[in-house]
């Protein structure tokens, strides 16, 4: 997730969800937007920590 | 008795239910989803503990990411390392916005995920992580987006996955039979039979 644009669609879609008007296929898309930002911020994770100094 | 329900359903009234069968492949593929991330965050735990725990991720990134207290900029700690380690703070920058772009994310979403189930399943173990994830969100409403950053992290690292995805799961189970049961008082209405 590089934009603040996508930041903004996940905020929308997450409303959707929230307020149970989201149809499956975009409760789908939340969820599979979660898995790949997770694996990501393993990766962030794992740069914080390897830092030293 | 059986029905043919195709032969019995009014042409205006069959994209509905066609439709349901694609809800219900959509829901196949939100159980899987939702398998995943019980994989994914579970990996994520075993990565913060392996790595050094929440105290190192949170002294690492406090002194590399941020000014200390909480705000998203770095600021390096000496002001000869501010000018020899030019580069390297950028790139920390660049690596800082996407990583926190990421968590903003992440919350957003996970907190979303979580309300709703919440909202069709009532689960009380969700009602009691929903708060932490709440002062999180308003945290980063506020502009405390390094905060939130150790913040979220602390939360994964300490909830129990199982139960956490148990309970989306026991959300999504609630809506898929909320919806059958409709489904099913729509053909009572069009054929007068109660479905078994």
């Amino acid at each position: 997730m590089d934009t603040e644009m996508k930041l903004e669609e996940v905020k929308a879609l997450a409303e959707k969800v929230k307020s149970g008007t989201a149809t499956a296929q975009e409760e789908l898309a939340l969820l599979q937007f979660l898995n790949k930002g997770v694996e990501e911020m393993r990766v962030f994770i794992k740069e914080v920590m390897s830092k030293s100094e | 008795m059986q029905f043919n329900f195709e032969k019995h359903i009014p042409e205006e009234e069959k994209p509905e239910l066609e439709e349901e069968k694609t809800q219900e492949q959509f829901d196949a593929e939100i159980l899987k989803e939702a398998d995943k991330l019980g994989v994914s965050l579970a990996e994520l735990q075993k990565d913060i503990e392996s790595y050094g725990g929440v105290e190192k991720f949170k002294e690492n990134f406090e002194k590399n990411y941020t000014d200390g207290g909480g705000s998203t900029y770095l600021q390096m700690n000496r002001a000869g390392e501010r000018v020899s380690h030019m580069k390297s703070e950028e790139r920390n920058r660049k690596s800082e916005a996407k990583g926190l772009a990421v968590i903003g994310g992440i919350l957003t979403a996970i907190t979303a995920v979580m309300v709703s189930s919440i909202n069709q399943g009532g689960n009380i173990e969700l009602e009691n992580l929903r708060h932490p994830l709440e002062i999180l969100q308003q945290e980063w409403n506020d502009g405390f987006m390094g905060k939130v950053g150790v913040g979220i992290v602390t939360f994964f690292a300490t909830t129990g996955v199982g139960g956490f995805i148990g309970a989306i799961k026991q959300g999504i189970e609630a809506r898929r039979t909320k919806r059958k049961r409709k489904t099913e008082e729509l053909k009572f209405k069009m054929t007068g039979t109660e479905v078994k």
